[in-house]
């Protein structure tokens, strides 16, 4: 490889962390640079929601609904368990950095059983609330900001169902590892912007 | 050789030949258009201040244009390649240029930020709380606008103004004058009426000094209009039929402005100032207007179908004249409703009426009604329906099924019963006996019986 | 790949015409792409002037012709057409095109997404096409879409139709295209560059290539919520998000949508100013004068872009006016700092006149008059009397509009030669020149004047009195005057492409990489490249020599830096396409 020409320099321990020793690939400045693009679009869902909270005199749902509150278990556990699934994902990028495959394909596994599952509590939680998409702005935030998280969190998982396919057949080594270190990289913005920002805005602000 | 040819030769000659050109195309063409490099005249003391920051900005503006042209012209037209293996200078940059480009227009912009921002604070300035003010609620709506007064009340009017926001009853000494849904102003405070009980009148306090303006009480002008009428001769007008709003010269005058629907903006041209109509928003616009006159004016926001017929016309008069002009609109005002409003005390009904009339004419506003029908029902666009003599099953039909041009409200919108409820209160309110135009096809269905 | 290079060099005259669609198609070579965007904007672009001559038809006499429906319709489409489907997909065809060969890289970082990206972007195209068709017609509420006048709750008393979903989505599916597009740029910039081509010697377009890169990835996705929250709005929620009847805020929209468009003026303008930065390089033989200066000016505004968003929303009663006035104004400087570096790099220049060059001068007279009555606009109490009004049509036509495309045709006639091999006929160019010229002034400064005497925009009537009657009448001439330049410019594209004169690689004694190759390139861009010791490698290949002893000279005094650029030319898509 081209790259190994080049001698290493002293990397940060946080980018190596994230991203290895290795130079970056231009696969990884990609899918960073998309996950700005990713923040922004959140960060503009967000903005309309604090805006509309602001200023608004039509806050709870309009129907007589419950505002889902976040103080209970379920949400909190799954809250919980989305986050953390960034550890497995991480060690699995650590995993195929020095080669070992099977590690990797053993703790993408558990991410994709636990974002399941937390897709699943999500389904549960929009068919619990008792108002509709249209009652209010409120009503309306809820659905869009879960769902619009809900749509990336499935695509994280369609996507890193389909490197631990490639995984099974013998793909990725030691050297060829950009899509797993990419969908670290965007399994951890999926969680951390649902552990930031949606969690706490959508079940806790009043 | 020709004058011209002779000055063509040295560089400042053909740099002020270019720019005599130049300066003639332009001055030919704002010439052929008739037009001015200026704003209108303004009709209005904040007006002024603009078009005054309006002719620094336009004069800083010309001499950078000219300058910058003419460095510009300057350079195309003297350096010229005159050989093929011509080399000219290699210099990339010049700290002292750099320097003066980057400094220069920063002064002069943070100049103008400085200028601009006092500009803007005087231009919003809102009157002096003693001082006496006109207050008009501006309200667009898709294709109209409603022009309503607040009628000042004199202190003496006001027997005890309650210093607490959270209290909204005032007694008044004379309240005959008041009628729900009008806007009063005491002090520098606007309310609005929502019930009379006797003496006591119970108000919605304004936030932040604004006003809901659903009231009907003062309605001027109000016009709904769908094309048509602001078309005379095949021509887009200014006719007597398109809104007109009548304010005095000389007091500050308070326009609140809001929207019923989508967004509409107030733009008089020779105010030199506009204000969106936003809905869910009641926002103000202070101006002095210091010159009587006609003042077209028209929507400047963007509003669907027919956006470029909603025009209207600004009639600045002099106090006096405006004195009568009041009075004598106020004279045509509804007239107060006999009956206290409100409270728990019943309102006496109509005979053969059933339903509440008080929640009635409540919906009557709230539904929009007036807006075709008049604000006692007297008819505008829409016919006559005050005291109207079709009976109830029928006007129910209308509401569900209407015939004419009338919108349909579906039972989910106005039930049976909020029917019975307008149609109580129109047989309480007068029926004005000049305005008893039926429309062919309903009176032939009365004629029909029903 | 040597079997496309073959096919690359005479691209309208294979024998097997099938052959040659299907392997423009399905192409991933970034210059057959930028090609592609090039003739798709291009197409755009003649439907948003057809669209503006029937507004101008329309409009030149006080009447009505059309229905007030239409001409809503048609002034909506002319916008949305203009700046989504022109303006910008221009801009990404020049940057497509010339970026990468300005870098001396073999193609994008990932030409395949890059493919991807175009023909979302004719998708979304299509679906703002085909909006007319369904019942109610297209969106009719401006490219602004304001709501509630977009949504169909209760209090809009003429709910848009289907066409104002297709709209949503298709802008939103435009929007996926420019991001991904900015991604690759991006990625490109940073990781493709040959060896020796520092950030420092990056040619000015590549840097503005960069700068409207990093506001497409920051900006559109705002854009996008926003779009997402109006479609939901019109279809489920009800107005909850914009139509305060059911507790949405109208306003509300306007600043996401702002916090776009603003920026999204940049990504239309700043491609424009580094292509004429190139072509003043070029034909004055001089370094750009304050190269870091003109830089850090752009980075400056795209800095800026981001902090002037409400200065659309002065007269809105909703915004924070003293902010938003100082942010506006301090815009100012930095593109001042621009105009006079553009001067001072033709200022004592060995210049020539090309029809690449004429347009690049009549883009700094235009700009400049956009600059001007930006500053009028920035202060909020004029603005208050010109906002919405024809003034602010003519000026954002005169920067973002006409500026623009003044500058994208200097990049016609400056890279036809490169992408065809033939020069464009430069007599049918100057005469495009001068029609286009005095027609878009015509039309613009006329409209300004207009403005000024308080004619509302967006009105398909108005009340006749004679100053605003002559008036319209001149915009209206002048808007054919300018019509019938184009198509001088679309007959000298057609003419040049079939009898155009032979260009060799380097016609214009370019300064940068892209002129180091063959007429057009091989589908691998290069066999080899100069050394790369300035912004102008080529200049110094041509004249190193004899400026040995020229002070002044970049490549003597050190001034650019000896840093090594990364990636190179030999093994770029390795990298990229590892993951294959």
């Amino acid at each position: 490889m081209a790259a190994s020409a080049v001698p290493h320099k002293r990397v940060h321990p946080i980018r190596s962390f994230l991203v290895g020793d290795e130079p970056m690939t231009t696969g990884l400045w990609g899918i960073i640079f998309f996950i700005f693009s990713e923040i922004m679009f959140f960060a503009g869902l967000i903005a309309a929601m604090l805006a509309l909270h602001s200023d608004t005199l039509l806050w709870e749902p309009t129907n007589g609904g419950h505002r889902v509150e976040g103080d209970h278990l379920l949400p909190i556990l799954f809250t919980v368990l989305l986050v953390s699934t960034s550890i497995p994902m991480q060690l699995a990028a650590f995993a195929i950095r020095k080669g070992n495959r099977k590690a990797m394909l053993i703790n993408m596994a558990i991410v994709l059983v636990v974002g399941t599952a937390f897709i699943i509590n999500q389904y549960f939680e929009w068919e619990h609330a008792d108002f509709g998409i249209s009652d209010g702005p409120y009503a309306a935030t809820f659905y869009t900001l879960t769902g619009f998280h809900g749509a990336h969190v499935i695509g994280g998982l369609v996507f890193i169902f389909a490197q631990w396919l490639r995984g099974l057949l013998g793909h990725f080594d030691a050297k060829r590892n950009t899509a797993i270190e990419a969908a670290t990289l965007y399994w951890h913005f999926v969680g951390f912007v649902w552990l930031l920002v949606i969690f706490p805005l959508v079940f806790f602000l009043s | 050789m020709r004058a011209h040819q002779r000055l063509w030769r040295t560089r400042w000659g053909r740099l002020t030949l270019v720019m005599g050109a130049v300066a003639l195309a332009l001055l030919a063409l704002s010439g052929l258009a008739q037009a001015q490099v200026a704003l209108p005249e303004a009709v209005s003391e904040q007006g002024d201040s603009i078009r005054a920051l309006y002719f620094l900005v336009f004069g800083i503006g010309v001499a950078v244009f000219i300058i910058v042209e003419a460095m510009i012209l300057w350079v195309v037209f003297r350096y010229k390649r005159k050989s093929d293996d011509e080399l000219p200078t290699q210099i990339g940059h010049n700290a002292t240029a750099e320097i003066l480009w980057t400094g220069i227009p920063t002064v002069i912009v943070i100049a103008l930020f400085i200028i601009s921002f006092f500009v803007l604070q005087d231009i919003q300035a809102a009157a002096d709380p003693d001082e006496e003010t006109v207050v008009v609620d501006v309200q667009g709506r898709q294709w109209a606008w409603a022009f309503n007064y607040a009628v000042p009340l004199g202190t003496d009017l006001a027997e005890a103004v309650s210093e607490n926001p959270s209290d909204t009853e005032i007694m008044l000494e004379d309240p005959s004058l008041v009628v729900p849904f009008m806007t009063l102003k005491l002090g520098v405070e606007h309310m609005r009426v929502v019930a009379r009980t006797g003496d006591v009148v119970t108000v919605e306090r304004a936030v932040n000094g604004t006003v809901p303006i659903r009231h009907a009480a003062g309605s001027e002008v109000m016009r709904s209009f769908n094309g048509t009428d602001t078309v005379a001769e095949g021509r887009l007008q200014q006719a007597d039929n398109t809104p007109i709003v009548t304010v005095p010269v000389g007091p500050m005058i308070r326009f609140n402005i809001a929207s019923a629907d989508v967004l509409h903006a107030f733009y008089t041209p020779q105010f030199l100032t506009k204000l969106d109509a936003v809905p869910g928003r009641v926002q103000t616009l202070w101006v002095r207007i210091t010159e009587a006159g006609d003042f077209a004016s028209q929507c400047a926001e963007f509003c669907g179908r027919d956006h470029a017929r909603m025009i209207y016309t600004v009639r600045a008069l002099e106090p006096a004249d405006f004195e009568a002009w009041f009075a004598d609109k106020a004279g045509s005002a509804p007239e107060p409703i006999d009956g206290d409003f409100g409270g728990e005390e019943e309102v006496e009904q109509e005979e053969g009426a059933v339903g509440n009339a008080t929640n009635g004419q409540s919906l009557f506003f709230s539904l929009g009604c007036n807006v075709c029908h008049g604000d006692s029902g007297e008819g505008l666009v829409g016919p006559t329906i005050a005291k109207t003599i079709v009976p109830l099953d029928r006007v129910i039909t209308q509401y569900r099924e209407p015939l004419e041009a009338m919108t349909a409200f579906p039972p989910d919108q106005v039930s049976d019963e909020d029917v019975a409820d307008i149609y109580a209160w129109l047989q309480t309110v007068p029926r004005p006996p000049e305005a008893a135009v039926i429309p062919s096809k309903l009176a032939e269905l009365i004629e029909a019986g029903g | 790949m040597a079997t496309l290079a073959g096919a690359q060099t005479t691209p309208y005259a294979g024998a097997n015409v099938w052959r040659t669609v299907l392997e423009w198609l399905t192409t991933v070579d970034h210059k057959k792409i930028g090609i592609m965007y090039l003739w798709a904007a291009g197409a755009f672009g003649l439907v948003g002037m057809a669209f503006s001559l029937v507004m101008r038809t329309e409009l030149a006499q006080a009447g009505t012709i059309i229905s007030a429906e239409t001409y809503n319709s048609i002034f909506t489409m002319h916008g949305s057409v203009m700046i989504f489907l022109f303006l910008l997909p221009v801009g990404a065809a020049f940057m497509n095109y010339s970026m990468p060969l300005q870098i001396g890289a073999l193609d994008m970082a990932f030409p395949r997404i890059n493919a991807l990206s175009f023909w979302i972007f004719l998708f979304g195209g299509a679906l703002l096409a085909m909006s007319f068709a369904v019942e109610g017609g297209t969106a009719s509420a401006g490219w602004t879409a304001y709501p509630p006048v977009t949504l169909d709750t209760g209090n809009n008393a003429e709910p848009p139709g289907a066409g104002m979903d297709m709209w949503l989505v298709g802008v939103i599916l435009l929007g996926q295209a420019s991001i991904f597009g900015s991604v690759n740029f991006l990625v490109t910039i940073f990781k493709m560059r040959a060896p020796g081509m520092t950030m420092w010697r990056l040619p000015l377009f590549t840097w503005t290539t960069l700068v409207t890169g990093l506001l497409i990835l920051l900006s559109t996705p705002v854009l996008a919520a926003a779009l997402v929250l109006g479609f939901i709005d019109r279809n489920g929620a009800e107005g909850a998000f914009f139509d305060p009847a059911n507790g949405g805020q109208p306003l509300l929209w306007q600043n996401l949508f702002w916090f776009y468009s603003h920026p999204a003026v940049y990504i239309m303008i700043l491609p424009a100013m580094g292509i004429v930065s190139d072509v003043f390089g070029v034909f004055t033989r001089r370094p750009i004068f304050g190269y870091r200066s003109m830089v850090l000016a752009l980075v400056g505004i795209g800095l800026l872009g981001f902090i002037v968003w409400a200065h659309h929303m002065f007269t809105t009663g909703g915004v924070f006016l003293p902010f938003f006035m100082g942010a506006t104004f301090l815009i100012a400087v930095p593109t001042g700092v621009k105009m006079f570096n553009w001067i001072a790099t033709m200022w004592r220049g060995s210049n020539v006149f090309p029809t690449a060059m004429l347009f690049s001068v009549g883009f700094l007279m235009l700009f400049l008059i956009g600059g001007i009555t930006g500053v009028f606009h920035a202060a909020v109490p004029v603005d208050f009397a010109l906002h919405d009004t024809y003034f602010v049509v003519g000026h954002f036509h005169y920067t973002m509009s006409i500026a623009a495309t003044f500058g994208f045709l200097a990049g016609c006639y400056y890279w036809f030669p490169k992408m065809f091999g033939k020069f464009m006929n430069e007599g049918l160019g100057k005469l495009h020149f001068w029609l286009l010229f005095i027609g878009v002034n015509l039309v613009f400064f006329t409209q300004l004047l207009l403005g000024l005497d308080g004619m509302p925009r967006r009105i398909n009537d108005y009340v006749a009195n004679p100053g605003w009657e002559l008036m319209n009448m001149l915009i209206t001439i002048g808007a054919f005057v300018s019509a019938a330049g184009m198509m001088v410019f679309l007959y000298n594209v057609f003419y040049s492409l079939k009898w155009g004169e032979r260009a060799g690689s380097d016609p214009w004694e370019g300064t940068t990489l892209e002129w180091a190759t063959t007429s057009p390139p091989p589908a691998h861009n290069f066999d080899s490249l100069p050394e790369i010791r300035s912004e102008r490698p080529l200049f110094d290949l041509r004249f190193g020599e004899r400026l040995q002893d020229d002070p002044h000279y970049h490549v003597n005094n050190g001034h650019n830096g000896n840093g090594h650029g990364r990636g190179g030319t030999a093994q770029p898509s390795e990298s990229a396409r590892e993951e294959g």
